[in-house]
């Protein structure tokens, strides 16, 4: 019985024998779904914005504030909410809208030097840092000269 | 079509074959055949997805390289304009417990009172465990105008595995290893009749507006407090020294509790446990430094 669901999601299982075990279907799935992430990150800038949402969570963890304080209390609670969920969204964006990386990149660099003086120094420079990085890396995400060792299109 | 799909494949579509007539019928033969185009459409996406990643290697080029330059130089020259007082930030923490120490504090009309604060997964208020929503009984203390010579903040984490440590903030001129406790830290200059600072302490001074503390523990040595008014009732402190104080009901000030108002308090060698400095004004921080060492650090390490 050859797995009919990876099949149709477009995995590369290999067809086994017409007797498979469990464990071996697990492994086949597990492959799958690991040759599907991989696809899915060679197709938008993944490193980047995951930077960006690290650089995110981490000004918001130096500035969190209950949410009716920060909802209420001005700018100085809201500040780390602001900042640093845009950079989560902004990385969020990127994963799901690749398209827009150019846009993206440069708005969530702007937003990481804009943390620096709103943000408790961008979650004391470290935010501020990961952020510039991120930002700069989808930015600048886009076809490359193929290495010569590679086997393009797969072989 | 997927094989899965083409296995559900009839001549006549599901919940539209002879026989179907009840709603019932129609509605889950609809269901079904939603079903299978959503999955042939996530094959098909991520058969194309499939394609395009082997097509062309992509990645981050060497163009960032640039940006990245231009964005640290940016970094590092609001960094300067910081330490050089050209640049207010904004500074506001809240969560973590922090321990505080100023060389001299000059505050234009500040205002206390006692309050419960409860910090969100925070360590507990004496011993250092892991208590989520402690409450603690800290004083609030607002501040509308307030100049700090020298400021020394030092945050302990501990991060699992790796240990202790802390983050040092240091501001203004240098913090001594230790205070008198009676006397005004050499190297600060202050007014004598007013206890304002005055020369070089000013101008090297950390300045904020609407500074708020919240602190479990603040000491120091009392320099020529004027207009101080002990016991006022705890509502109407923060009016009398033109501060909004923020925060849920019961941290609120409640009428008829215990509050102070100084119209200038000045505070030598102030040295506080703090749960939250935060701002409504701005700050300037002059000479500053930011350091995260290993371990945890005490004032000794400041300077």
């Amino acid at each position: 019985m050859t797995n009919t669901l990876t099949d149709d999601l477009g995995f590369s299982s290999d067809s086994g024998p017409e007797k498979v075990r469990r464990a071996h279907r697990l492994g086949t799935l597990l492959a799958a779904g690991r040759s599907w992430f991989r696809a899915w990150r060679r197709t938008r800038p993944f490193w980047g914005a995951l930077w960006l949402i690290v650089a995110g969570a981490w000004i918001i963890y130096w500035m969190s504030f209950d949410i009716g304080i920060a909802l209420t209390g001005g700018w100085s609670y809201s500040a780390g909410y602001v900042m640093g969920g845009s950079l989560i969204m902004f990385g969020l964006v990127t994963w799901l809208a690749p398209h827009y990386k150019s846009l993206s990149g440069i708005v969530a660099f702007l937003i990481a030097l804009g943390a620096f003086p709103t943000a408790n120094l961008g979650g004391f420079v470290l935010g501020s840092v990961l952020g510039i990085i991120g930002g700069s890396m989808i930015w600048s995400w886009g076809e490359k000269k193929p290495r010569p060792s590679d086997r393009v299109s797969g072989g | 079509m997927s094989p899965r799909a083409r296995r559900f494949e009839r001549t006549e579509p599901w919940g539209q074959e002879t026989g179907v007539s009840h709603v019932w019928g129609r509605l889950t033969g609809r269901l079904y055949r939603a079903a299978y185009a959503a999955i042939d459409h996530a094959a098909e996406q991520s058969a194309q997805m499939k394609a395009d990643a082997e097509s062309v290697r992509r990645g981050s080029r060497k163009r960032s390289l640039p940006l990245m330059i231009v964005g640290s130089a940016a970094l590092v020259a609001m960094f300067g304009a910081v330490s050089q007082n050209a640049l207010a930030v904004n500074f506001t923490t809240g969560n973590s417990k922090f321990k505080l120490y100023s060389n001299y504090l000059d505050a234009e009309h500040a205002a206390g009172y006692l309050a419960p604060t409860s910090r969100q997964g925070s360590t507990d208020c004496d011993a250092d465990v892991a208590d989520v929503q402690a409450q603690c009984g800290v004083t609030e203390l607002g501040i509308y105008q307030a100049k700090l010579a020298g400021l020394c903040g030092i945050a302990t984490e501990n991060i699992p595995l790796v240990g202790n440590y802390s983050l040092m903030i240091t501001a203004g001129d240098d913090v001594p290893d230790s205070y008198s406790g009676s006397s005004i830290p050499t190297g600060t200059t202050t007014d004598p009749t007013t206890g304002k600072l005055v020369n070089g302490s000013l101008s090297n001074a950390i300045s904020a507006t609407n500074l708020y503390l919240n602190s479990d523990a603040l000491s120091g040595y009392g320099n020529k407090i004027s207009g101080m008014n002990l016991g006022q009732s705890a509502e109407t402190v923060g009016d009398s020294a033109g501060l909004t104080f923020e925060g849920n009901a019961n941290q609120m000030p409640k009428a008829g509790a215990f509050g102070l108002y100084a119209r200038q308090l000045n505070v030598a060698g102030l040295n506080g446990n703090s749960y939250g400095l935060n701002l409504k004004g701005n700050i300037t921080l002059p000479k500053l430094s930011l350091r995260v060492v290993p371990g945890a650090k005490t004032q000794a390490d400041c300077s």
